[in-house]
């Protein structure tokens, strides 16, 4: 026998109520049909037909609901009673979020009556990852932050604000409560109410976590822990500093132009024990003493060994002796929260120190001739200077507008040092009388520029200079090495010589140049004295011309010639 | 009488083979060749080439216009990463000193070569001896042949000489560029009957007046070269135990018999050694023989 179409919608409707046990919509219509296989009842008609059924009166309208994805009436057939199949519908996404929320709220309070405690706020996430759970990813509107907005509209007044927001937009993450709910019936359990909680509990958590006085960046990576704590943009950083006015946090103290702040009781030989561990500390891994030590022994010339084992000595020392300095004074309390630090780390510099000094007394090189401490003097030049010395070479130092555009492009190729005569502009001085506040070193200056615009042999030779020398500068550890027997030092001394542009070295360069056994030294010499511009450089060309016999020195000055003295940096 | 063995000079016995190997290397070095050393492990490669290299720098001369220095090393595993610019450090290291790392990661592979070959112009370096080069990964040794193009380029001489085993040689020819560039190939092989002879009479003065025609003598000198298969570096060890031995036990006197009780004792202590560990030995003594012990 044929059905009608209208028969088979009529029971379409009454086997979906049936299925899905409560009204139904025509999307459930849909997919009920569409479940059972028959895709015909799918279509447009059904809506279409559906509107028919009603003005018959076979169905009807159990529930009226909004226009969007949850809107849509619920329909029941006629004769069944609404009861039990049309409560607990949600009409809307509005009313999905407050139905969830109201149920979450319900959880909590049953839970914190347990427990006889203050229920605490709910927080958008939790109301997300509950409709989530509930009614799965489907169900959430494509637009942007969905469950917020809701949760906000449901604040508003008009027609009726059914929630309370607890905090301001621009605090990290909202918290909602019922807007029924009184303020001493709640609890703000690790949560801050304000601004000022907010960064004082920050401050407190990077504290704990850190047992130490904090960096801002530190509290902001402690945030990243606390997602309820999260500060939005940068703004909060004058925050903090207004924080130190008023509340437990303090500004300790500024340790290379970073803030460090405390939360709570801190005295002051505390602090002065805390910026002496952390100049300290920072002091000590700048040295680098491990990765130093590798490359020191590395070396191919034993003086230069032993110069910069003992100017890494000197350094270490020299940190050592603040730090005994500080726990021999009288007033040292062992019991601070950082001499303990201050000792292990005292401890740890002694044990490198004593290694070092070790090896230093082991080294095998003839001492009578080399200095026994360090010419702490090294040639600094300041940006102006270094301008001028690198304009006619490269052209992003020309076109650069000012002295401290150069030093950005320099970067940290050549090191540069603090100079201790400078005073601050605006420490009594007026501008013109200021020096400057950072130097830079020459032989740095001259191995950068060689690497920069030099041709491979002087590329080849500035690299060998840097990796012998390192940070040592004093050129009294070289020249024992140019009377050495090894090819090999007098070659690296030569070098590094060369680099260092000091003329009190000319006169052995010089000599070097014409009378080393190794034609190979004796080339690298007249190069070197060619590159450190030596007042005869005419004159031991033609000597060489005359006494020379072989080939590769030979036409070693065949290239000058051609190249020019003035262009000894591209060979 | 101190406890200590008295220190000795380590004494190099120049075979033909090595001989051989050194003037075949030599032969083609004028042509920047890349030479290729394999044999099987402890057949004097790494020696002959330690040798050649200790004679091309004595003999180096800054007034002999050919003459030129050379370079040994033995290069180790290399972690991934750029692995030309590594096999190019390997050889900046070994020749000329550290290079900072800096200068390392901004410095593109054919610049490193070109400074590298500037500096081995300095110090006059024309052969570089690569030991355990089976170690180095293909990519490696295609830096290391980069920085000789470099050179032939800039009108230098550089031989590389790849001294290894393991799968070396398959590595070698699975990229043409490296394959067809390799102008010699060096296989070093087992000693035979008579250069054992040699050898152990240059080693040992008791055999300098041995004869392979004499039969007791053949007798041993084939044992020898039979249980160590003509291998120089297991010969040596080998010689020193008989040493040790000579005077002390066998009152100077040596036979086949004796030869045959020092290098049995050896294999047997080794065999013992081997399935013990393979038994899963710990030093405990065993349970029952220790009851054994509490019922006697």
């Amino acid at each position: 026998m044929q059905i009608s179409h209208r028969q088979r919608i009529i029971s379409l409707v009454e086997s979906a109520v049936i299925f899905y046990d409560r009204a139904v919509k025509l999307i459930d219509l849909q997919e009920y049909a569409r479940s059972l296989g028959q895709m015909d009842l799918c279509d447009e008609r059904l809506s279409t037909c559906l509107a028919r059924l009603v003005h018959n009166g076979t169905i009807y309208i159990a529930k009226q609901g909004r226009k969007d994805k949850f809107g849509g009436n619920f329909y029941l057939p006629t004769g069944v009673a609404p009861e039990g199949y049309v409560e607990n519908l949600p009409l809307s996404w509005l009313d999905v979020v407050w139905q969830s929320f109201e149920e979450i709220w319900v959880n909590r309070t049953s839970q914190a009556l347990a427990e006889d405690i203050l229920p605490t706020p709910v927080s958008t996430d939790e109301v997300e990852a509950y409709i989530l759970g509930k009614f799965g990813k489907e169900t959430f509107p494509q637009d942007e932050s969905p469950v917020a907005y809701a949760l906000g509209y449901l604040c508003k007044p008009k027609p009726k604000a059914v929630l309370k927001k607890l905090r301001r937009d621009t605090y990290g993450r909202c918290l909602w409560i019922p807007a029924s709910i009184s303020p001493n019936d709640y609890e703000l359990k690790g949560r801050a109410k304000n601004k000022s909680e907010t960064i004082n509990l920050l401050v407190q958590k990077a504290v704990e976590h850190f047992r130490r006085p904090v960096t801002a960046d530190e509290i902001s990576k402690t945030a990243k822990f606390f997602p309820h704590l999260k500060m939005n943009g940068q703004m909060w950083l004058n925050d903090l500093v207004n924080e130190t006015k008023f509340s437990p946090i303090k500004q300790i103290a500024a340790i290379k132009g970073e803030w460090y702040y405390f939360f709570g009781e801190i005295s002051e030989e505390e602090i002065q024990s805390f910026v002496l561990l952390r100049n300290s500390e920072r002091q000590w891994l700048e040295l680098n003493t491990n990765e130093t030590l590798k490359l020191i022994r590395l070396c191919k010339l034993p003086s230069v060994i032993f110069g910069r084992m003992l100017l890494l000595k000197e350094n270490i020392s020299r940190l050592l002796f603040d730090l005994k300095n500080f726990c021999d004074m009288e007033n040292f309390n062992e019991t601070n929260r950082f001499s303990q630090e201050i000792i292990s780390l005292f401890k740890e510099i002694k044990t490198v120190l004593l290694e070092v000094e070790t090896e230093l007394d082991e080294m095998a090189v003839e001492r009578s001739s080399l200095p026994c401490k360090i010419n702490g003097q090294r040639n600094l030049l300041n940006s102006t200077e270094i301008t001028n010395y690198l304009k006619p070479f490269l052209t992003k130092v020309k076109e650069a507008n000012s002295e401290a555009r150069t030093a950005d492009l320099i970067g940290r190729q050549i090191k540069k040092h603090f100079n201790h005569q400078y005073k601050p502009i605006f420490a009594g001085n007026s501008k013109e009388n200021t020096v400057p506040r950072y130097l830079f070193d020459k032989f740095d200056l001259v191995t950068y520029t060689a690497q920069q615009i030099g041709g491979n042999l002087c590329r080849a030779l500035a690299i060998m200079a840097q990796s012998e020398m390192g940070e040592l500068r004093d050129g009294r550890f070289l020249l024992p090495m140019l009377e050495s027997e090894n090819y090999e030092h007098r070659l690296g001394a030569t070098v590094c010589l060369a680099f260092m542009q000091n003329l009190e070295y000319k006169k052995h360069i010089y000599e070097l140049a014409l009378f080393d056994e190794d034609a190979g030294v004796r080339k690298i010499a007249l190069w070197a004295y060619v590159f450190m511009q030596g007042n005869r450089i005419a004159e031991l060309i033609a000597k060489i011309k005359e006494c020379e016999t072989h080939h590769q020195v030979l036409e070693f000055i065949t290239k000058i010639e051609e190249i020019g003295v003035e262009n000894i940096w591209f060979i | 009488m101190s406890i200590y063995p008295k220190t000795e000079t380590e004494k190099i016995v120049e075979t033909v083979q090595m001989r051989r190997m050194m003037s075949r290397t030599l032969g083609v070095h004028n042509l920047s060749s890349l030479v290729v050393w394999v044999g099987r492990s402890r057949l004097g490669k790494t020696t002959t080439a330690r040798e050649l290299n200790k004679r091309l720098n004595e003999e180096f001369s800054s007034d002999n216009p050919d003459a030129f220095r050379s370079i040994y090393y033995q290069v180790g595993n290399m972690e991934p990463g750029n692995l030309q610019k590594k096999g190019i450090r390997s050889l900046y290291h070994a020749c000329i000193g550290p290079m900072e790392e800096l200068i390392y990661r901004r410095t593109p592979a054919e610049d490193l070569a070109k400074i590298l070959v500037e500096a081995l112009k300095v110090k006059n370096i024309k052969m570089v001896f690569i030991d355990e080069a089976g170690n180095l990964p293909l990519e490696a040794i295609r830096g290391m042949v980069l920085v000789r193009d470099v050179a032939v380029a800039m009108n230098w001489t550089l031989s590389l000489v790849f001294i290894g085993m393991d799968d070396l040689p398959v590595k070698l020819i699975r990229l043409p560029q490296i394959h067809n560039r390799i102008n010699e190939w060096c296989y070093f092989k087992p000693y035979s009957v008579e250069e054992t002879l040699f050898l152990l009479s240059e080693l040992e003065p008791y055999f300098s007046n041995y004869s392979l025609d004499n039969q007791a003598q053949r007798e041993q000198i084939e044992f020898i070269h039979e249980q160590f298969d003509g291998t120089a570096g297991l010969i040596v060890p080998f010689l020193r135990r008989l040493k040790n031995r000579l005077h002390n036990e066998l009152g100077g006197v040596i036979d086949l018999a004796a030869l045959m009780s020092i290098h049995l004792n050896f294999l047997r202590d080794k065999d013992a050694a081997i399935s013990d560990s393979k038994g899963g030995y710990t030093g405990k003594v065993k349970e029952k023989k220790t009851k054994e012990l509490l019922t006697r």
